[in-house]
């Protein structure tokens, strides 16, 4: 390529011998700075935003200019519309000394089993324990391993956190786990958590606590759920936080939260779905599968459907798209929660909600999926790599960014 | 209006050079810029494009021609495409200025793209020789921001 360029060059110092005026002087002169500085500012983001995050990194110590340009929220913005889904792993069970560790498994990567494929990120908050809760465009909720509290927002990448206000009000019972959605229409990033207050002899009330990043406290919204999802068993789609419940009504039994207009609404699971559903709603998992909502559901115990929402919240568009014919694997009733599909005929899973597996529809066989570097019993949400800037996001007096200097390493070590 | 090919015509497009380039219209329209024109009903003259040279736009015109010829499979655009981006760098950044003023997305992903395939695995001394980037860091900035982004040349 060098060479190449070099002969250009001539031709062209060859064209301006013979060019006569000063306008096609000019013109040559552009044209024989074959660097990519004659490119707008924004293609330059565009093409360096096609990069993997390592060598994003490998390209801010090139010059000061491109450094400005990869730290600038343009880069960020356009980075993350093409930004590889990801999955982002936490050690379930140990406990490391020295900091925690999370780890980002690219599921867009050819190979999604390669060392190219994943990062790892080390921190170090404080010596508590945090647990992962969820994930928005890059940001990552952690939450108290004690308290179940929500803590502070981390973005893993960039090392940048904030910490989160404690809710003042108080709760009899509080589910332990905080959704994380984005409202486009504000440009808003919101955390939600359901909380109840019991004061016999009335009944159980939920309501829905909320909290804007860059405001100052956590606020009710005023929505009060008659049903609510347990950790772990909820998926962000749609900028909606949903999840199923067919204790009250089967006919609609997928409810959902709205980041944007703060309401829930529930609406109908396939028409197939009869009433014996509400027996094996244990096995049932909610997905999403390239974007759209999905159920796992195993109807007779021996074998599963992926049934696929195509268009979100229509009954119509569900779709029975795939079955599992593996069912025993460690023995029988594990419940499955589809992943990703591979381009080999196989569908990645979680396995009662800790460890990854992989289906074979050739093969009708399921298999532990092994990384090297990261366990078998693992807690993962979806994860969207993202260079997020809190100031950017939050525009607010009440943020207070902090760094932890988090390290990323390949986490094959 | 009808764009397909049994009714196509051809349109004059000018270069800045001067150069005037003969094109059926059906090819012509992929570049958006050009079919708003041809839609408002202002492309009768030479369509003057002051913003790219006349070999540039040659280029241009033959990849819209393979990308307009409805016979051509995806894996035949494919092929094609990756040896039409076998250019030296001079080129690929007119054909990514022309892709930009003409409004052609799929020249300007498969240009940028390349561009972006040129970059990747390298480390920063091997971008500043390809891309003949002049490091403006002083050596102490140098230092530190090869301190701060350590992890990724481990």
């Amino acid at each position: 390529m060098n060479r190449k360029s070099k002969i250009s060059r001539t031709n062209i110092i060859g064209y301006r011998r013979r060019s006569s005026s000063k306008e096609e002087e000019e013109v040559a002169a552009a044209k024989s700075r074959s660097t990519l500085e004659i490119l707008p500012c924004a293609i330059v983001i565009d093409i360096l935003s096609r990069l993997p995050l390592k060598n994003i990194f490998h390209c801010r110590c090139v010059s000061k200019t491109w450094l400005n340009l990869l730290l600038s929220p343009d880069f960020a913005r356009t980075h993350l519309m093409r930004s590889p889904s990801s999955l982002l792993l936490q050690w379930s069970k140990h406990r490391r000394k020295g900091g925690q560790s999370l780890f980002s498994l690219d599921l867009k990567a050819t190979n999604v089993l390669h060392r190219s494929a994943r990062l790892k990120f080390d921190f170090l908050l404080t010596k508590r324990r945090y647990n992962l809760s969820d994930s928005c465009n890059g940001l990552v909720c952690l939450c108290d391993s004690v308290s179940h509290n929500p803590v502070c927002i981390l973005n893993p990448l960039t090392g940048d956190y904030i910490t989160l206000p404690q809710s003042q009000r108080r709760f009899e019972v509080d589910i332990p786990f905080c959704g994380m959605g984005f409202c486009p229409k504000t440009n808003q990033y919101k955390l939600i958590r359901f909380v109840c207050r019991h004061t016999p002899p009335s009944p159980l009330s939920w309501e829905v606590e909320i909290f804007t990043l860059g405001t100052a406290s956590w606020r009710s919204t005023g929505c009060t759920p008659k049903s609510v999802p347990t950790s772990g068993y909820y998926r962000i789609s749609n900028g909606s936080l949903n999840w199923l419940d067919f204790r009250l009504n089967s006919s609609e039994c997928i409810w959902s939260f709205d980041f944007s207009n703060e309401t829930v609404r529930s609406f109908p699971p396939p028409p197939q779905f009869g009433p014996h559903h509400e027996d094996v709603l244990y096995w049932m998992r909610l997905g999403v599968l390239d974007d759209c909502l999905c159920i796992c559901d195993s109807p007779s115990g021996s074998y599963f459907d992926i049934w696929v929402m195509k268009e979100y919240g229509v009954q119509e568009s569900w779709t029975k798209q795939f079955v599992i014919d593996a069912p025993v694997l460690d023995g029988p009733w594990n419940d499955y929660l589809p992943i990703k599909l591979l381009n080999d005929g196989e569908i990645l899973m979680l396995q009662n909600g800790e460890t990854l597996v992989s289906y074979s529809f050739g093969e009708k066989s399921v298999k532990k999926v092994k990384i090297r570097g990261i366990p078998s019993n693992i807690d993962a949400v979806s994860y969207l790599p993202s260079f997020v800037s809190f100031k950017d996001i939050a525009m607010g007096e009440n943020l207070k960014v902090l760094n932890v200097k988090s390290s990323c390493a390949d986490s094959a070590l | 209006m009808s764009l397909s090919p049994s009714t196509s015509k051809m349109l004059s497009l000018k270069s800045s050079d001067g150069k005037v380039l003969e094109v059926e219209e059906h090819v012509a329209v992929l570049c958006e810029t050009i079919k708003s024109l041809v839609e408002d009903g202002c492309a009768d003259s030479p369509i003057p494009l002051a913003n790219v040279d006349g070999a540039t736009l040659g280029n241009v015109m033959e990849w819209c021609k393979k990308h307009a010829d409805q016979k051509a499979s995806a894996d035949d655009l494919e092929d094609w495409d990756a040896e039409f981006v076998e250019r030296d760098q001079g080129e690929l950044y007119h054909l990514i200025m022309a892709a930009n003023y003409l409004n052609i997305k799929g020249l300007l992903d498969l240009i940028c793209q390349k561009v972006a395939d040129m970059i990747k695995g390298k480390h920063p001394e091997k971008i500043r020789e390809i891309f003949n980037i002049e490091n403006d860091f002083t050596p102490e900035q140098q230092e530190q921001i090869r301190k701060d982004n350590s992890w990724a040349f481990e």
